[in-house]
């Protein structure tokens, strides 16, 4: 059974049946799925980051990081960024977008 | 040869015989009909439009046909084919008229995926060209009609024909649809307008078609680059105003209007995309018609936007 909650331990990558085309005019973004024809709207952290899944298999955490990179603040730490960033996951698995991919090796 | 030439009694005679080669926008099509109620309201609403030579390609078949056997006199009814296969329910003879009108709209959605397709009313001003997605009942039908009276030339009512490579809207020399009060109010607003014969008790209630201007019909083959996109919005007692929207809003209601984004994929997601990054996105409110014709006028002089 396909797990329909983010797991923190687990990596995530893009569903390859999925088609992603994006657009956005500096505010929300819009996001086609091709398969199904329909459009969604996402607001900005959403988007980003589903971009930085987009570029590989990505954990939790490492979104963080490159958020943080990006945006020049430490958000790896911050309970409301690791909050949002989780919900956005969550969301983006169930659309059935991402798919957990490798576990960490916590070894 | 335009089909007004023809007459009445050959026109019937067409129709009954072989069948009628009309052009319609992009398309050719060939109609068949007995019904002498198809005949005055082609007769009326299409006088302006090309006909084909009988032997040209067409790209469909349009057939109404009455049905049933005993039940044809008591109950008479009509049948629409397309390319020999029937489309939809049977309906009441009277309302063989809008059966063919609805089966030019199917014809376009489930064929014409040579284009983006959305639900939208879209009119064309000094080159360039406003659209009007929403969805039926939403009024822009009536505006769209009022606009053909007030300096804009009509592309299409219903259904926006975007072309993928060049991203210009198309237009479809059809007439306009309207329904209940928006006949009278289309008559009050423009009394040369040229309505068909009112159909009443439809599915949509009563009908009745707005013949294009003549000129209209003969410029059908000049496309025009996207300016305006408006999302009209009536409302009882509501002053007319024009409000800026988010881009993607817009984008987001096209998608909702377009009728073939699945199978127009990222291709056709990034021509409506442009086309919204290209027009201004505006939302008119409005409860007067004339008011609302006044504010697009001076939007397209660049006044109001």
């Amino acid at each position: 059974m396909t797990a329909r909650t983010p797991r923190p331990d687990f990596g995530f990558h893009l569903n390859p049946l999925i088609e992603l085309h994006w657009r956005d005019w500096g505010e929300d973004s819009v996001a086609l799925e091709a398969c199904t024809g329909r459009l969604y709207q996402f607001d900005p952290l959403s988007a980003a980051v589903m971009a930085c899944i987009e570029g590989g298999s990505r954990h939790e955490d490492e979104v963080l990081q490159l958020l943080s990179s990006d945006l020049g603040t430490d958000t790896s730490s911050d309970a409301t960024w690791i909050g949002a960033v989780h919900g956005i996951i969550g969301r983006f698995v169930e659309l059935g977008w991402l798919e957990h991919g490798v576990r960490r090796d916590t070894a | 040869m335009k089909l007004g030439s023809l007459g009445l009694a050959e026109l019937s005679r067409r129709l009954a015989v072989g069948g009628l080669c009309l052009r319609v926008g992009p398309f050719g099509l060939r109609i068949s009909a007995d019904q002498p109620a198809v005949s005055r309201g082609l007769l009326c609403l299409y006088q302006d439009n090309p006909l084909l030579d009988a032997d040209s390609f067409c790209d469909g078949h349009i057939v109404l046909r009455r049905v049933g056997t005993f039940g044809r006199w008591f109950k008479p009814q009509v049948q629409a084919h397309f390319d020999h296969q029937p489309i939809f329910d049977p309906v009441p003879l009277p309302h063989a008229l809008p059966l063919l009108e609805w089966m030019l709209n199917w014809h376009v959605t489930a064929h014409a995926h040579q284009f983006a397709i959305v639900h939208a009313a879209s009119l064309e001003r000094g080159g360039l060209a406003l659209m009007l997605p929403a969805p039926s009942g939403s009024g822009k039908s009536t505006l769209c009609a009022a606009l053909a009276h007030r300096g804009w030339r009509v592309l299409s009512d219903e259904l926006a024909l975007i072309d993928f490579s060049s991203g210009q809207l198309h237009a479809l020399a059809r007439p306009v649809s309207l329904k209940n009060r928006s006949i009278d109010l289309l008559r009050d607003f423009a009394p040369e307008a040229v309505l068909s014969e009112l159909v009443h008790d439809t599915p949509k209630g009563t009908m009745a078609h707005m013949k294009l201007p003549g000129e209209h019909v003969r410029r059908m083959h000049e496309p025009a680059h996207a300016r305006w996109i408006v999302r009209p919005h009536w409302q009882a007692g509501a002053a007319a105003t024009l409000r800026a929207r988010p881009k993607t809003d817009t984008l987001m209601d096209l998608g909702r209007n377009a009728i073939n984004l699945d199978l127009a994929g990222g291709q056709g997601f990034h021509r409506l995309a442009d086309l919204v990054g290209q027009s201004d996105c505006i939302e008119l409110s409005y409860s007067r018609l004339d008011d609302a014709v006044v504010l697009l006028d001076q939007m397209a002089q660049g006044v109001a936007a």
